[in-house]
């Protein structure tokens, strides 16, 4: 790139190839700046795995990396992380769409908000997990209850938001829906609703992040398959090893589930006038 | 108008309307199912309550439980602001830091609770580990937000007035990220009681999500229910003390309402 008097970078005059362009400064600077703290973090794994000196507590990078690969090639890992996402999907957006609805009717009128602000800001600080064995009792061990709790933590999250966001609507907004003579339901549905789009992707995708940590806990105490039982297996059976594999596992579906979410908001959030944001 | 219209016209009694109505709903709910370890009604709950209080099995395992997470949540906001400040001043710092922060900001917290358990076994200390993990990076995260925020006029002003890098740092830098460590503390609190809660419940043999998670396989469900009210109460007020907090240190650190 050349940059003109003025600062500005203006575009390059030949066109490149493909693979020209795969080795540009950019994509070195880029892959520098992950290897190295890459590296880093492997030698202090590495020091830190002599410094315990413990190999069946601590296992090192090579040994769990290895088993990494050997439980997502030959075993259990990847079924694993589908089990946990369809639960995880699922529950989050039944609860997404539950939360969308409480939101609208908190946000619609201010004697509704009161009646139910008092259960959602009640609810919500209990933590979801809690209701683990009441969903154990009413539902069983099976899918339905995971999906009950992952609906039960991505609601209020999206209702908050939800409501903030219908109330926090420009007044113009509704002004010129009124001028063009919309019914009440029709401004609540039709103008509300769409404005409050971005908080309502704000609140989904913290939700999310909750998802996941509601589900692994679930899997944890009650199932057979899933991330958490993959942890929870390697705890019983004192194998480490599985158990940051898993964890491995987990940090991935985190961060591509996050991604996924904030390309999607940058992708179907325009319309809705959602900032970019890159957080 | 008349006292009754405007007591209908306020939001408290729509609340206090709604609430009303929702506890009538549970009652009439319970007595149809029939079986109450599948749904207490209010009754047995408020005298579910009762047991666990004048036995002193609910505060002394809240207690327990409180001590924990705010054990963990001290030492995680610790070194999340310390860690915080660190990648949030030095570029160098944050380049290395970013990918870890990243990738294990998204590994849930409640994870950590198995290799925990085989590193230091059964007891507080993986409850303490878990909450503190819940609460590091959020408060990092925060941090250093809130350091990449500050205007570089503030600084730059402080450095013409002859401000020696600790000063600057002590008088400046670290006034303005107050607001932003207060919210991610707000967040985090909330993480490290649930990581703590729900750490209790696989990691430890006491505590009150221990003892509820023991209430639900025995069928106790009416203690579950007290348990569940009681930690949302609590959860409440934890928060209100926050946005007090805040709306007090409003004035000297520009804190924003909400």
């Amino acid at each position: 790139m050349t940059r003109s008097w003025a600062g500005a970078a203006t575009e390059p005059r030949e066109r490149r190839s493909a693979a020209l362009r795969m080795i540009r400064p950019t994509y070195w600077v880029r892959g520098i700046s992950y290897l190295v703290p890459a590296g880093l973090g492997l030698l202090f794994w590495i020091w830190l795995e002599h410094y315990v000196n413990l190999p069946l507590l601590f296992p090192g990078p090579v040994p769990t990396l290895e088993r990494f690969w050997n439980l997502t090639v030959h075993g259990p890992l990847l079924g694993a992380v589908w089990a946990s996402l369809i639960r995880i999907l699922v529950g989050f957006f039944a609860g997404s769409a539950v939360g969308v609805l409480v939101g609208l009717a908190m946000g619609a009128s201010r004697r509704s908000g009161a009646a139910f602000g008092a259960y959602v800001h009640f609810l919500r600080f209990i933590p979801p997990i809690v209701w683990f064995p009441v969903v154990l009792l009413w539902f069983g061990a099976g899918q339905n209850g995971k999906f009950f709790l992952i609906a039960y933590t991505s609601i209020f999250v999206v209702a908050i938001n939800t409501a903030v966001g219908v109330t926090a609507i420009p007044p113009d907004k509704l002004r010129m829906g009124r001028t063009f003579g919309a019914s009440w339901w029709q401004i609540l549905f039709l103008v509300r609703l769409p404005a409050s789009a971005p908080y309502i992707f704000t609140g989904m995708r913290i939700a999310l992040g909750n998802a996941i940590a509601t589900i692994v806990l679930a899997e944890m105490l009650a199932s057979t398959n899933g991330i958490g039982y993959l942890l929870v297996s390697g705890q019983n059976f004192l194998d480490p090893k599985e158990t940051f594999s898993a964890m491995i596992a987990l940090g991935f579906v985190g961060v591509v589930a996050d991604y996924a979410f904030r390309r999607a908001i940058d992708k179907f959030g325009g319309r809705f006038s959602v900032k970019r944001e890159y957080t | 108008m008349t006292l009754g219209r405007r007591a209908l016209d306020s939001s408290m009694a729509w609340a206090v309307l709604a609430v009303l109505v929702g506890i009538g709903a549970w009652q009439v709910l319970s007595t149809i199912v029939v079986q109450s370890f599948l749904f207490p009604s209010a009754w047995q709950t408020l005298d579910a309550f009762r047991a666990m209080w004048s036995s002193g099995e609910l505060t002394h395992n809240l207690a327990l439980t409180g001590y924990r997470v705010a054990l963990g949540a001290a030492a995680g906001s610790a070194t999340g602001v310390a860690l915080g400040f660190l990648v949030g001043v030095n570029r160098y710092v944050r380049s290395i830091a970013d990918p870890y922060v990243n990738y294990l900001r998204s590994i849930a917290a409640i994870a950590w609770v198995s290799p925990a358990v085989v590193w230091f076994g059964i007891g507080k200390m993986p409850i303490i580990f878990v909450a503190g993990y819940a609460t590091l990076f959020v408060v990092l995260i925060n941090t250093a937000a809130g350091v990449a925020h500050i205007p570089s006029d503030r600084i730059r002003m402080a450095k013409s007035f002859g401000a020696s890098p600790l000063q600057a740092f002590r008088d400046v830098i670290f006034p303005s990220v107050v607001p932003f460590i207060m919210t991610g503390l707000r967040i985090a609190i909330g993480a490290a009681v649930m990581a703590g809660v729900a750490g209790e419940m696989v990691g430890s043999n006491s505590g009150i999500g221990y003892v509820l998670y023991q209430d639900g396989l025995f069928l106790r469900s009416a203690n579950v229910f007290a348990g569940l009210i009681v930690l949302g109460v609590i959860g409440f007020c934890i928060d209100r003390c926050f946005v007090f907090l805040q709306r007090a240190m409003f004035r000297r650190y520009e804190l924003a309402h909400d």
